[in-house]
């Protein structure tokens, strides 16, 4: 190879090594800008959201001009910045009571959330649905509560749940039936479904009167949500249910008798007594318990007979029971106590004496 | 004016118990948990604490107890920001030394009354 070959090569070599080393340059020079670019973006994304946040703060707790100035700025958001703002409403909403709801709630439906939330129920992930579902009760969207459901079928349980909450808050009584039918075969939301019920209030009275009422002795037949709607009448003091849980108090599986023992405590009416009174001859021991509280609560002098009665003659938990039902009586049940003579008589007084002092 | 300390692990809670409370012209200062809150309040006068009742590590009773028990801190007001309001936990709170209670979902202008009606049993 000659000189001039050799030189040739030389300077191709450096002219490359000049040229990688201006490559590298560059994008070293390129990386640090888009970096500091998109810290800058997200430092300016982070002070919007601040300020959007502080404009739906203010937008929920003002009242008055103050309250419809917020609002007229959040109907004035665009883009992502109203996409924040949704989002953010969304998640204060259901954490404060007032005005601010209904106010906040017709903001919402202007923009349109009813209609995307609806359509994120109907999404392929999960996660999604979710939003979608809990959305749907913070807008407490009646529209929204076919499509709720259809969730509680839903292969995710976290997806059941947020549909549960969400037909609660709605408050809607198409929603008791298919709450019941879900207590019966997903037992980890008997807690959020109680609580829906409870939510959904008188309105689902009827409903749960008739899942009492029908629950018919058959092997096959699960007692739960009957027991449920039972808990659930009393919960709401559906006085009109007393019938139907006097006659569930009397027959019907061991878990819809106590709770229907139960649930008859809450209801304030004469027509609760005779079937507590009768229910503290029940078969189980739990059940007569819970009628023997439950006629403490109601504050049924009628029945110190008959808790004297049990009170000597029964099981312990059930005479333990009915002493601690007749202190509740006040004086009337004091003096039963005092006469009786009964080992739990005594008991349930020198307690007394010693929790008065 | 008064200095009032609020503490709520949720940021929501804590922005919108603040925004009313400053608007009322108080002076409001939040922490996210129990433990942050007896440490503001070994360092700073707090005429009124808001806690909430469930929080990491401890809870607003905890809080409220810990209070009582220190001298120091006898005379805060305390008002509990709860989700629990069945008569057990009420009497909890009040066994604990509570002043009085806000029910979670709150309303701001219910809680306004409610700190202004402590703030007025203190003077």
């Amino acid at each position: 190879m000659g000189e001039s070959a050799h030189n040739l090569l030389l300077a191709i070599a450096w002219g490359l090594l000049l040229v990688f080393t201006g490559l590298a340059v560059v994008g070293v020079i390129a990386l640090v800008g888009i970096r500091a670019a998109r810290q800058a973006t997200s430092r300016r994304r982070q002070r919007d959201r601040g300020a959007i946040r502080s404009r739906i703060v203010a937008a929920i707790v003002d009242e008055g001009d103050a309250a419809a100035e917020a609002d007229r700025e959040l109907m004035a958001l665009r883009g992502t910045a109203w996409d924040h703002a949704e989002a953010a409403v969304i998640a204060m909403l259901p954490k404060v009571r007032g005005d601010a709801q209904e106010r906040l709630r017709t903001v919402l439906r202007t923009r349109g959330t009813e209609q995307r939330a609806l359509a994120q129920a109907r999404s392929l992930r999960a996660f999604v649905r979710c939003k979608g579902a809990f959305a749907l009760g913070v807008l407490r969207s009646t529209d929204a509560v076919d499509r709720l459901i259809v969730l509680l079928d839903d292969r995710s349980a976290l997806v059941r749940r947020v549909a549960v909450r969400s037909l609660g808050q709605i408050g809607d009584a198409r929603a008791v039936e298919p709450l019941l039918a879900l207590a019966a075969r997903d037992l980890g939301l008997t807690r959020d479904i109680v609580f829906a019920l409870h939510e959904i209030g008188l309105s689902g009275a009827p409903a749960l009167r008739a899942a009492v009422g029908s629950w018919q002795p058959d092997f096959r037949a699960d007692d739960r949500p009957a027991a449920l709607a039972a808990s659930a009448l009393g919960m709401i003091q559906d006085v009109d249910a007393s019938l139907v849980l006097a006659d569930a108090v009397l027959r019907g599986p061991i878990a819809l008798r106590l709770a229907a023992a139960k649930a008859l405590g809450h209801l304030d009416t004469p027509l609760s007594l005779a079937p507590l009174q009768a229910a503290l001859r029940a078969p189980s021991h739990q059940v007569r318990v819970a009628a023997a509280a439950s006629l403490g609560r109601l504050g049924a002098e009628v029945a110190i007979p008959a808790l004297v009665d049990v009170m000597r003659s029964t099981d312990s938990a059930t005479a333990r029971a009915a002493a601690d039902a007749l202190m509740e009586l006040g004086p009337a049940g004091r003096a039963a106590l005092e006469s009786s003579g009964a080992p739990h008589a005594i008991e349930a007084l020198a307690l007394h004496r010693l929790r008065s002092g | 004016m008064s200095v009032i300390l609020v503490a709520d692990d949720d940021d929501d809670i804590r922005d919108l118990v603040a925004y009313r409370l400053e608007r009322d012209g108080h002076d409001v200062t939040t922490v996210a948990n129990g433990l942050a809150a007896l440490e503001h309040l070994a360092s700073a006068q707090v005429e009124l604490v808001i806690l909430d009742v469930m929080m990491p590590g401890m809870s607003g009773i905890d809080v409220a107890r810990a209070i009582r028990a220190d001298g120091r801190l006898a005379g805060i007001r305390i008002i509990l920001l709860t989700a629990r309001t069945q008569e057990a936990d009420l009497e909890q709170g009040y066994a604990a030394g509570v002043d009085d209670y806000v029910a979670k979902p709150f309303s701001p202008r219910e809680l306004s009354l409610r700190v202004g009606a402590v703030l007025a049993r203190r003077t």
